[in-house]
């Protein structure tokens, strides 16, 4: 089956929002727990092979990898009527079950040692597949596991597939309150290195704005972990409906990518996801026209990260803008959309180049049943999203002056020496949010270059 | 004396005394004074004379006309009517000998007041034959002829002729409901303005419009076509040498048809002889009776239609209200039957799904997947066999499995790749400007890059499908339309494969993390690619397929179903500027410089700097053909002739990138 995409699951958040991914994905399809077709389900033009193969019996099997330091939360997936679906042979808990503690450098070091054995499963799901497209890992970056083990993987599978697509689900920990770990901006800094230089698309979801979406949209005082998951789940089901449900266009990873990045580097998105539900709660938005659902997605308090519109000086704006509209559309009703968006300026590009809001329209999976005419899903690339790292390394910063709760990251062999690798990470990420200011200015064409310039002359 | 003369003159045209020599009917030869006749009788006897001579022209028309077994059916009836009125001439005459023997003091001029109307009548009747003989008009053509003269201030004048084009409409008439109840064409002498095509490759039924330009050869239909023509004749028979009448194999043929027959109904009349012609012919494999499936008698109702028909034949004044009446109720009910036989029966949305399916690349990953796999095959074929038609095939096929695809699209058998590589390359790239100016840049490139390539000649750009249309479908696509959705499907499998290119560049350039020049590029062809494949493939061929779906739904009328079909088509080739020439040939450039440009910078991949005079030699090219088309679209655009225009315009200066950069997307 060509163009399969393997999923990677990494640590506790990684796994929970899998799972729920997973849920999804078969509720879509008409696919049992136990990876049987539902008799409703046995004709459409769905794509399951996309995300799922068939076994000897012909039930379906998630292309998906379970990895975890810890047995908690796989143990509880096994628990749940989920529990016959995955490949036993792709869930992987460390023997020593001990977790990474939320240490990066633990997780980091776990990954080295499990290397053989992780990729030993990876090979085998990617030779299973007539052409894997690439790779879809979801993790969290504050903890131990998913940043850690994550980063090492991440490394490894850039260099063992080349060519292959590495997408990564990354969420984004709370910055505005006291963090329930304490070295999560060491965590984080470090695993956006390896976001920025080996991965070629990364999602960023943001807790902090999670929290808020969950809290004002869904009327919700304390939103449960499930429910940020399921909203989770909702982006990640959402951002793959054109490949699960192909029309004329966008009908692979590549080409949903390519569009929305056009720089390298430049490839952090925003999401936004409207109109939302929760199981129980109705929704109080009773009318979906492609204008209105084009135009909620730009509103600054649906996008599931939390970026400011203006910092030092710099007035962020959009360097593509990709607008996944599922359900009956009429194609006219897109145009005037766009005409009104227009109109109305109420999106911002960047000066330096050609760019649009794309709208790829997808098919609504025949099997859930919705309110809602018409949802919408924007992938967006944004500059703004500096912002979210600059408040990153404001935290990192502050303790890395104090070199605080440094001890843990010395034990292990990466930084036995020095606290190289923390500087040159810091590094990294300074140049990302320089390249993402520059990218608001008309001169961005060039930035690498002078860059390049100056280096030299230096 | 006089009369006498007078009386044998006016039969016969020439007398003892008055003789007009043989050879040159107007040259008068008639002794200058006869002492016994008033030189004022002369002049009468003149008159008379002629009159006469009129006659004999008339009469040895007749003549002729019955002795020459060739000459229609039309003029034989114009003849005999003729004939009749020359009768009651002669009968005249007799009337007038009859009182001149009662009477001898008759004079001249009683016999010329007695014959006033026929002085009238023969001059205008010996110019109606005179024109009908020198410019060798027949059969329907006639009717045209002997109209105009029934338009005539003058009573006698005019319901003579009207008589005579009576007797001619009495044959119109027979051959029209010959059509009309059973859809066949009697027509011995080939005098119907509608006959059989012969040629099945030419348009099929209904079709009346000009045959639209090969959008994907406008080239080589402009540098004109005489050659094709000849080919098609010399070839066609040989490949059909025995043709039955089948479906969609009347024609129209405009020489013959009368001017005061509307084109429409001439159309309806052709509409329903097909109509009965796909009724009653039997599949091969189907041996039913299509007329079974409606429960209509149609004997009854061709039996009204022959008594209509019949009634209108008896007033002298041809009533084409009548007539359009009648054609159009007998056209409303086959057409109802036509539709439910071809909607419901024979699933003309299920096939125009089918059509979508490959034509229209509806399934985009089918032939993403297709053209992933096919992408240098295709790319290194430069002239077409059958082994490399068949790989196609077989990848296609394979694709199709690999997907699932296929209980969706069943007719894949129906459905073949060809590769028509046009053999006159070299002349349409002389031809056009914007070809050889694209020729010599590829040129120029080749020499610094070893890479001498022309995209418009590698299978890419010469891929087709070939549609094995099935009865009774074949009444409803016709091998011009067709050929048209081949034009919409070479753009769109270019734009394919040019859109997959991209993003392999995309792929390459993605480790190398550099904010490079040939990246802004990339984007800037890919942007453009992207939103034109959008505009194409939704705004314009889904946004006409829903339409045109909901409309046949709705009809009930098989003829204005095709008609739909053919707006449709010609909506898209035009909403996708195929039928704007200079639009289409820019296009052309921009994908060809997209191509050239991938492939040079796949080369690069190895030693990794691109030499960025050539980038920036790619990057102007590109931004030339982008102002260009731009303006061209532009200037379109003010004058409001294609209203999905603005999206396209819309979606690629969204961030009025090209309007404040002068139209191009970018520096370099």
């Amino acid at each position: 089956m060509p163009s399969e995409i393997i999923t990677l699951q990494l640590g506790q958040c990684g796994n929970q929002i899998g799972m729920e991914f997973w849920r999804q994905l078969c509720a879509e399809h008409g696919i049992s727990p136990e990876g049987k077709l539902e008799s409703f389900a046995t004709e459409g033009s769905d794509r399951k092979d996309v995300f799922f193969y068939q076994a000897d019996d012909q039930h379906y099997i998630p292309r998906a990898v379970l990895l975890d330091l810890e047995p908690r939360v796989i143990d509880g997936i096994m628990k749940s009527p989920y529990k016959h679906l995955y490949n036993p042979e792709n869930v992987y808990i460390s023997k020593d079950g001990g977790g990474a503690g939320n240490n990066w450098a633990q997780g980091f070091y776990q990954g080295e040692k499990l290397y053989e054995e992780i990729f030993d499963i990876i090979d085998r799901e990617a030779d299973n597949g007539d052409s894997v497209e690439g790779f879809v890992l979801c993790h969290s970056i504050a903890g131990g596991t998913g940043s850690g083990m994550g980063s090492n993987i991440l490394e490894k599978l850039n260099d063992r597939f080349p060519k292959k697509l590495i997408q990564t689900y990354s969420v984004f920990p709370m910055t505005n309150e006291v963090a329930d770990v304490v070295v999560q901006p060491y965590n984080s800094v470090l695993t956006l290195k390896r976001l920025t230089e080996n991965a070629d698309c990364t999602v960023v979801l943001d807790n902090t704005a999670l929290n808020r979406i969950a809290t004002e949209r869904l009327k919700k005082t304390t939103p449960t972990l499930a429910e940020l998951n399921q909203l989770v789940s909702t982006i990640m089901s959402g951002s793959t409906s054109t490949l699960r449900y192909p029309g004329y266009m966008n009908n692979d990873l590549i080409s949903l990518i390519s569009s929305l990045i056009p720089t390298p580097r430049l490839h952090f998105l925003i999401s936004a996801y409207t109109p939302l539900t929760s199981d129980n709660t109705e929704s109080e938005v009773r009318k979906t026209t492609v204008l209105d659902v084009m135009r909620r997605l730009l509103q600054p308090k649906n996008v599931m990260v939390t970026t400011a519109a203006r910092d030092r000086n710099v007035t962020h704006c959009y360097v593509s803008i990709l607008n996944i509209i599922q359900g009956e559309v009429d194609p006219s009703e897109v145009h005037k959309s766009l005409m009104r968006i227009r109109e109305r300026k109420l999106a911002d590009f960047i000066p330096w180049g050609p760019a649009s809001i794309q709208v790829a329209l997808s098919k609504k999976s025949p099997y859930i049943t919705t309110q809602h005419r018409v949802s919408g899903l924007m992938l967006a690339n944004h500059t703004g999203i500096s912002s979210l790292f600059d408040r990153i390394c404001d935290h990192y910063d502050k303790l890395i002056k104090r070199e605080a709760f440094v001890e843990n990251f010395r034990r292990l062999p990466m930084f036995k020496d020095n606290l190289d690798e923390f500087y040159d990470s810091r590094e990294v990420v300074q140049q990302l949010m320089d390249e993402y200011r520059a990218a608001t200015t008309k001169d961005y064409v060039n930035f690498g270059n002078l860059q390049a310039g100056q280096t030299e002359q230096t | 004396m006089a009369l006498h003369e007078a009386l044998i003159a006016l039969q016969t045209g020439c007398s003892g005394l008055l003789t007009l020599k043989q050879d040159d009917p107007y040259f008068k030869k008639r002794l200058p004074t006869i002492p016994y006749v008033h030189q004022g009788e002369l002049e009468i006897l003149d008159r008379l004379t002629q009159l006469g001579q009129h006659y004999r022209t008339l009469d040895e028309y007749i003549q002729n006309i019955f002795k020459d077994k060739k000459s229609g059916l039309y003029i034989l009836s114009f003849a005999f009517e003729l004939r009749s009125i020359l009768q009651t001439y002669l009968n005249c005459l007799k009337q007038l000998e009859h009182e001149c023997l009662i009477d001898t003091s008759l004079t001249l001029s009683h016999l010329l007041i007695s014959l006033t109307d026929y002085n009238l009548l023969f001059p205008s009747l010996v110019s109606l034959i005179n024109k009908l003989q020198t410019n060798g008009y027949r059969g329907c053509q006639i009717l045209d002829i002997i109209r105009r003269y029934t338009l005539d201030g003058n009573i006698i004048l005019s319901s003579t002729m009207k008589k005579l084009l009576c007797s001619c409409h009495k044959i119109f008439i027979k051959q029209i409901t010959s059509i009309l109840t059973r859809g066949q064409i009697y027509d011995e002498y080939d005098e119907f303005f509608i006959g059989l095509n012969n040629n099945i490759n030419i348009e099929a039924m209904g079709m009346t419009t000009p045959s639209i330009s090969r959008m994907t050869s406008t080239i080589t239909s402009r540098s004109h076509s005489p050659d094709r023509d000849k080919q098609f004749n010399l070839q066609m028979p040989q490949q059909n040498p025995t043709i039955t009448p089948g479906y969609s194999q009347y024609q129209l043929i405009p020489d013959m048809l009368p001017s005061y027959i509307p084109l429409q109904l001439a159309d309806k009349i052709l509409f329903i002889g097909e109509s009965w012609l796909i009724l009653k012919t039997n599949d091969e494999d189907n041996d039913k009776n299509f007329l079974s499936i409606n429960s209509i008698d149609y004997d009854e109702q061709n039996h009204r239609v022959q008594q209509q028909l019949y009634a209108l034949t008896l007033s002298d004044d041809f009533n084409i209200f009548e007539l359009e009446r009648i054609i159009e109720y007998t056209r409303i009910d086959l057409s109802l039957t036509l539709r439910n036989l071809f909607v419901d029966r024979f699933h003309l949305c299920n096939e125009l799904e089918q059509i979508r399916g490959f034509y229209l690349i509806e399934h985009g990953e089918l032939f993403s997947l297709f053209v992933n796999r096919t992408n240098q095959l295709l790319l290194n074929i430069k002239k077409s066999t059958n082994a490399i038609e068949n790989d196609i095939n077989e990848i296609f096929k394979q694709c199709l499995n690999d997907l699932h695809l296929e209980t969706i699209l069943t007719n894949v058998d129906k459905f073949k790749f060809k590769l028509n590589f046009s053999h006159n390359d070299n002349s349409t790239q002389e031809t056009s400007t914007g070809c050889r100016r694209l020729l010599s840049r590829v040129q120029g490139i080749s020499d610094n890059s070893n890479n001498s390539f022309d995209f418009w000649s590698c299978g890419w750009a010469n891929l087709s499908i070939q549609y094995n249309v099935k009865y009774p479908m074949k009444a409803f696509f016709s091998e011009n339309s067709k050929q048209r959705y081949n034009d919409i499907f070479h753009l769109l499998i270019i734009l394919r494969y040019v859109q997959n290119e991209l993003n392999n560049l995309w792929l390459i350039l993605k480790n190398q993390h550099k904010n490079s020049l040939i990246l802004h590029l990339r984007n800037a062809m890919s942007f453009f690619i992207n939103n034109f494949q959008y505009y194409i493939q939704i705004d314009v061929l889904e946004y006409k397929y829903q339409q045109l779906i909901r409309s046949i739904l709705s009809s009930t009328d098989f003829q204005k179903i095709k008609y739909l079909h053919e707006v449709f088509l010609s909506d898209i080739q035009q909403h996708s500027f195929m039928l704007l020439a200079t639009a289409y040939q820019s296009i052309r450039n921009i994908l060809s410089i997209c191509v050239s440009f991938c492939l040079t910078a796949k080369q690069q991949e190895n030693n990794n700097n691109f030499d960025e005079n050539i980038l920036r030699q790619f990057g102007r090219d590109f931004n030339d053909e982008i102002r260009l088309l731009f303006g061209i679209l532009g200037m379109v655009q003010k004058h409001n002739a294609l209203p999905h225009l603005g999206v396209f315009l819309t979606r690629l200066d969204f961030n009025r990138f090209l309007t404040n950069n002068n139209g191009s997307f970018g520096e370099f």
